[in-house]
């Protein structure tokens, strides 16, 4: 289970977490959603340990992964970022293999049991046939795949995606979202993913936590989180809320013209 | 696509061997690196038997085959002779070699570490911190040699690591070194010591020829003595960076990507900065600035055989001595018996091979 209790983070005198608390359990997706500014971004890279947090706790099952060294903290925690620089001439398959990277010695090559691994991964995200194309040749959506396999070839309990879904067309959106419950479905652990779209994250996230200030807003299921009243106070954004007519989870809609004093929620 | 699944599969341990092998280079790349030994051996061959005194290649194989210890061959040949390839070209031909070996790694490292395809073995002060130094000596009354043995190599060398020390040290940010920083700084102060160093050339010094000749660069006047200088520095500097093959694999993801991979970023760029200067600066210090080599051997492997550095690093060690090699024989055999600076030859044939290469395989170059 992933604990994380009063974290702080400031970039220089500029606060972004202030004593953000959240639970994720084994087996659930969670989706952190929030405001442009609210401290998505900034929460994943320092439970990844990109970050040093001022003051707080980030436990797996009671394990500090603040403390932990890299290496060890790679085998805990894999991360599919947002828009992350690529070496184009390097196969999908180099790629994906590079997620065995925590488990490799310093001298040593990929074994069998890697490779075994990373293809496993690929097969998962419906990559194999991408394995020997160069990743400068992949479209978006297979990028944003590959990106997963690798974080799957890291085999961590806690997987953490962010905007996994970000700049891609509704049916790649839907295609990312549905392999991550697939997913998730093969392997214990947690998956807690930063995503902008709320009636995506309806449909797809056991669980919502949604951030305001750098603090955690409201917390529970997504009918207990995207509520009229939450999404106002969240985001300053008037909004209705439906219930979808095939899954019965709520859809976010937009409200023409209703743009609050708020401007668009961004404080 | 053939090759990568070779490549893949030549990874793949023998039962009972599973988890002791350490193989990092496949058996698919140990073809053409064999291959490239043997060019090497034959172009060093070659360069120690031409020059004004042709010696047959054969007689250049017996003379240092009788050097060897175990064996035992009665000279057949002029003692003049020996001496020309003994105590003249062969140590000549062995720092050209050693010195393409480590720029060619120092610029595949800088290259790899700062995802920068621009970068060479320069980039960050070494050559003008060592031009510095190598000036102040030779204005200053400093005697240019001691007990026979000459100053300047270990004064250009101090000079380079205090350059890049330097840089790397105002670069630095609380514990990390931001790359773009690091190349910022470094570039600063190579400026900086340009400047000085011509500011000395002019105002202080009689005669600027003997410094200017060592910035231009050029292999004259290697012996032994240099071999034995700069080794003890390169080829730990080389074990060094080659272990890291794979690490710097990975770092051609961004840094961010690296760490969260477990990679400990900060310890590899210390330990690379720190390998592929010092083997720049042992370089630097016995033949003065010799560009392109570092630039172009890691592009040529890269744009051949890919970019897997595990293959790339020893690869492009190979292609830089033999350029060198070549380079330096041509350069005192083209308008013998005058020298034509190394330089000039590697860029005049390494320029137009590498504008080849690039038309060929265009958008595959980094």
């Amino acid at each position: 289970m992933l604990q994380i209790a009063d974290l702080r983070f400031a970039y220089g005198d500029r606060p972004v977490l202030r004593g953000l608390s959240l639970e994720a359990r084994e087996g659930e997706v969670v989706a952190v959603v929030g405001p442009n500014g609210s401290g998505k971004s900034t929460l994943l890279k320092v439970i990844s340990g990109l970050l040093k947090p001022g003051c707080g706790e980030v436990r797996w099952g009671g394990r500090d992964l603040l403390s932990l060294p890299p290496r060890e903290r790679a085998r805990l925690v894999g991360v599919v970022p947002q828009a992350p620089h690529l070496p184009e001439s390097f196969t999908a398959l180099e790629l994906v293999l590079m997620g065995r990277t925590p488990y490799l010695g310093f001298l040593q090559g990929e074994r069998k049991l890697d490779l075994d691994v990373a293809l496993r991964a690929m097969e998962m995200t419906g990559t194999q046939g991408l394995a020997h194309q160069p990743v400068g040749e992949l479209s978006g959506g297979e990028r944003q795949r590959v990106l997963i396999a690798r974080a799957l070839a890291q085999e961590t309990p806690l997987l953490l995606l962010d905007e996994p879904t970000a700049s891609l067309d509704i049916a790649y959106q839907v295609a990312i979202l549905d392999t991550v419950r697939a997913i998730q479905g093969r392997r214990g652990g947690a998956i807690l993913v930063a995503i902008h779209d709320l009636t995506l994250a309806a449909q797809y996230c056991h669980r919502i936590v949604l951030l305001k200030d750098g603090v955690c807003y409201a917390q529970g299921t997504p009918q207990e989180v995207l509520t009229r009243e939450n999404v106002l106070e969240g985001y300053g954004a008037q909004v209705c809320i439906l219930e979808h007519p095939i899954s019965g989870m709520p859809v976010v809609l937009p409200v023409p013209g209703a743009a609050g004093a708020d401007g668009d929620g961004a404080h | 696509m053939k090759l990568f699944l070779q490549r893949t599969v030549g990874v793949v341990p023998r039962e009972g061997e599973a988890e002791t092998s350490a193989v990092h280079l496949s058996r698919f790349a140990w073809r053409p690196l064999v291959l490239g030994l043997l060019v090497v051996l034959g172009v060093s061959l070659l360069a120690t038997a031409k020059g004004a005194v042709n010696v047959p290649p054969m007689t250049v194989a017996k003379i240092v085959a009788s050097r060897l210890p175990l064996v035992d061959i009665s000279p057949a040949w002029p003692s003049s002779w020996e001496a020309i390839v003994w105590d003249i070209r062969l140590p000549r031909v062995v720092v050209a070699g050693l010195v393409g070996m480590s720029l060619a790694m120092a610029g595949g490292t800088f290259q790899g570490l700062f995802r920068n395809p621009l970068a060479d073995p320069y980039l960050i002060g070494v050559a003008s911190g060592a031009g510095l130094a190598a000036t102040v000596v030779m204005v200053s009354p400093i005697p240019l040699s001691l007990y026979g043995i000459s100053l300047l190599p270990p004064m250009a060398f101090l000079g380079a690591l205090m350059a890049v020390s330097l840089a790397y040290g105002l670069a630095r940010v609380g514990g990390a070194v931001p790359t773009t920083t690091l190349i910022l700084a470094g570039v600063a102060i190579s400026f900086l010591a340009s400047a000085v160093t011509t500011f000395l050339m002019l105002h202080v010094s009689p005669d600027v020829r003997p410094v200017l000749t060592w910035l231009l660069g050029g292999l004259s006047g290697s012996g032994w003595q240099r071999v034995a200088w700069i080794l003890p520095y390169i080829i730990p500097c080389l074990l060094v960076i080659m272990a890291h093959g794979r690490v710097l694999n990975v770092l051609q993801l961004d840094e961010e990507q690296a760490q969260q991979l477990g990679i400990n970023v900060e310890r590899t760029k210390v330990m690379l900065i720190a390998a592929a200067s010092l083997a720049t600066a042992a370089a630097v210090s016995v033949s003065g600035m010799i560009g392109f080599v570092g630039l172009m051997a890691p592009h040529v492997v890269r744009l051949i055989w890919g970019p897997d550095y595990r293959f790339l690093l020893p690869m492009a060690c190979v292609v830089g001595a033999t350029l060198l090699m070549g380079s330096d024989l041509l350069a005192r055999t083209v308008i013998s018996p005058e020298e034509v600076p190394v330089g000039v030859i590697t860029a005049f044939f390494g320029a137009p091979f590498f504008l080849y290469l690039l038309r060929q395989k265009k958008g595959m170059v980094f």
